[in-house]
């Protein structure tokens, strides 16, 4: 149970990360439990690059005390629709768009739903409140 | 006239000899130096026109790879600010983002381009702001009836005189976020009527009469109410809808940052204005709403006439109306169907058709989240479920059981029996023989690769115990390979999105693979252990 996995991102390389870290991706405990959690397994990310993985473990860092949501529960959706990013996560998500992009991307794929819904809060706040022709540029 | 050039030519036609900076090493760097700094210097000198004619000069005479370095440089120092997400998003996610926005920046998204349209007018936005105020039309939009829930919402708005909305439909650039904020401040004394305040500082009223002597020709008999009629006769200015602030200040003040509230109407009538304001107002925004509103198209007024007469829309017929009750059949085509226990397989049945939906294994969709993106989502009861995540297959159930009025359930003992609380989550293995991938059939895809299915083939005792209790399987309809051709009822189909880049990719694979015999490629029984081996195997073999 305890320990670190191996990830191996899209261009080949390896990222340790401790396992209650990583818990918070869906597809990457579901993938535990099925393979069974050696030691010695790589785990491949092939949809993901090195950096945006790195940033990726970064925000699992912070918030891997966070109790785990369950995205199907009523009131985490009311509450998600009314909540604000919080501080130290938008100033994590203070990057340029291409890389907000491959965050959502990877946030998706990997199935971290407070990531995803942090990220995609950020971009309709940028879009909030502008008139068409501002939404266009 | 560089020092550089002249000195080469002079060693070159006088001492002839074979000596040349260019043949040096240590020369030739020097030269290189000393000629950059004279560049730099020119550059310095230049004006920013000679400076543009010159790097358009430079860039004629770049190759494509000295340009894609320039542009790496570029983006490094710009980064890039203006990326339209919806290109390099999937649906879903663009669909994820767009589903924090209100109403009014919906609206507004939906001006911004053809795609944006398409995605913001779409029911599963509109879909979830209607059932929050317990809207349901009256009927069952079908699946082809594109932006029916974003139509409904606005009919409804109207109908339910919430004086704010319209406007927030009706996009309004006007107001940026912070005016909103200032507008919040000011409600609490807007209880009493107050001068609109772009007429004028001064405090009588009577001012904006006389300025307005043109406007007021058309209203002679309205002439006492002056400043309403007046004020409402210019379309589309801020001040136009601030007008209407009193008697909707209550519902506006919340609704401004996020979306609308509903308040029933006659919350507006605890506020203290008198019984003719009141009666101005309707007029004033009776007037007003002709003026900005398109008129209703003929879709949205025979939506009207229908929720009026509580008739079902033509298509549908009557039977269908009185009956439904969309908060258990959580409105939809694809979603018909319902929880049976929560043991995470359903078997659920509607009539003339079973729905069974299994929960694909880890391996399943992991394997399909390389390849392609989930292509939509299923809601059960409350519930929302990724479609990649599970398989649905649908059934016809037999005939005689069709008149049975009530939903029936049917245990399928091999389902059952692997379904309990260690295996649920193999179910998938027990279940399927194999997965093939396959591309969508030609009649059904057109020369589209924007979709690839998932194709599990049954075990024998699967397929027997399902055949014992329903009639026939509705299968997806594709032409499989020659040897993949077999009864339909033996495979049920998961439908993927591919990511947009790798359309023509995907035309290409499928294409090779339709030429080898098997049709598609083809996994079987797959050992937990050796799960990543076999991916890296799969998807070498797809040659990502």
């Amino acid at each position: 149970m305890s320990g670190i996995v191996t990830l191996v991102s899209q261009d080949q390389q390896k990222i340790e990360v401790e396992l209650n870290v990583i818990r918070q991706s869906k597809v990457i405990s579901g993938m535990l439990q099925d393979l069974g959690e050696d030691e010695d397994t790589e785990y491949p990310i092939p949809n993901v690059s090195h950096a945006i993985l790195k940033k990726i473990i970064e925000w699992c860092e912070q918030h891997k005390e966070d109790a785990p949501v369950d995205d199907e529960d009523p009131s985490y959706q009311e509450k998600k629709r009314t909540a604000e990013v919080p501080r130290w996560d938008a100033e994590f998500l203070k990057v340029d768009q291409g890389t907000l992009f491959e965050i959502i991307l990877a946030a998706n794929y990997l199935d971290i739903c407070r990531l995803l819904d942090f990220a995609c809060m950020t971009v309709a706040d940028q879009i909030r409140g502008k008139t068409p022709e501002e939404i266009r540029k | 006239m560089s020092f550089g050039k002249n000195g080469t030519s002079k060693s070159v036609g006088i001492k002839m000899s074979t000596w040349t900076p260019q043949s040096n090493g240590e020369a030739k760097e020097q030269m290189f130096h000393e000629r950059r700094e004279l560049v730099s210097k020119w550059w310095n000198k230049w004006n920013g026109q000679q400076r543009a004619e010159v790097m358009g000069n430079l860039l004629g005479v770049c190759t494509n790879k000295q340009i894609r370095i320039l542009q790496d440089k570029l983006d490094e120092r710009f980064p890039s600010e203006r990326i339209d997400f919806s290109r390099q998003l999937p649906r879903k996610l663009s669909l994820h983002i767009l589903k924090f926005l209100d109403p009014r920046s919906l609206s507004r998204c939906a001006q911004v381009s053809w795609y944006w349209k398409f995605l913001s007018e779409s029911d599963e936005l509109w879909r979830p702001k209607c059932l929050r105020f317990g809207w349901y039309p009256p009927y069952k939009p079908s699946q082809f009836e594109h932006g029916a829930w974003k139509h409904f919402y606005i009919l409804k708005v109207t109908e339910q005189a919430v004086k704010p909305v319209p406007r927030d439909i009706i996009p309004d650039p006007v107001k940026s976020a912070r005016e909103t904020k200032k507008i919040k401040k000011q409600k609490p004394p807007a209880k009493v009527w107050e001068p609109p305040p772009w007429r004028s500082n001064a405090p009588r009223p009577t001012e904006t009469h006389r300025n307005n002597v043109l406007d007021n020709s058309d209203f002679k008999k309205t002439s006492q109410k002056t400043k309403k009629s007046v004020t409402i006769s210019r379309p589309n200015t801020a001040a136009g809808s601030r007008y209407t602030r009193p008697q909707s200040a209550a519902p506006r003040s919340r609704s401004q940052s996020r979306s609308v509230q509903v308040k029933p109407p006659t919350d507006a009538a605890a506020y203290e204005m008198n019984s003719a304001t009141i009666n101005q107002f309707a007029m004033a925004l009776n007037s007003s709403r002709s003026i900005r509103e398109a008129p209703l198209t003929p879709h949205q007024l025979s939506l009207t006439n229908q929720i009026k007469s509580g008739m079902g829309a033509p298509g549908y017929g009557n039977k269908s109306m009185p009956t439904l009750d969309f908060s258990t059949l959580n409105m939809g085509a694809s979603t018909d169907f319902e929880m049976a226990n929560d043991k995470s397989i359903f078997l659920p049945c509607f009539l003339k058709q079973i729905s069974l939906l299994f929960r694909l294994s880890t391996f399943g969709f992991f394997l399909m989240r390389e390849l392609a993106y989930p292509l939509k989502k299923i809601f059960i009861g409350t519930k929302k479920i990724e479609c990649d995540s599970y398989a649905l297959i649908k059934f016809d159930t037999p005939y005689s059981e069709r008149d049975s009025p009530k939903k029936f359930s049917i245990a399928i003992p091999e389902l059952y029996k692997s379904c309990d609380k260690a295996a649920y989550l193999y179910l998938f293995y027990s279940i399927c023989h194999r997965v093939c991938l396959f591309p969508p059939s030609r009649e059904y895809r057109g020369d589209n690769y924007n979709t690839i299915y998932m194709k599990i083939e049954f075990r024998q005792g699967v397929l027997n115990a399902l055949r014992a209790h329903t009639t026939f399987l509705n299968g997806m309809k594709f032409k499989p390979g020659d040897k993949l051709a077999c009864p339909q009822d033996q495979f049920c189909a998961v439908e993927f999105e591919v990511p947009h880049r790798q359309h023509s990719e995907f035309k290409r694979k499928f294409k090779e693979i339709g030429h080898s015999k098997e049709g598609g490629t083809t996994f079987c029984d797959y050992p937990h252990k050796r799960l990543c081996q076999e991916m890296k195997d799969c998807l070498a073999f797809l040659g990502w």
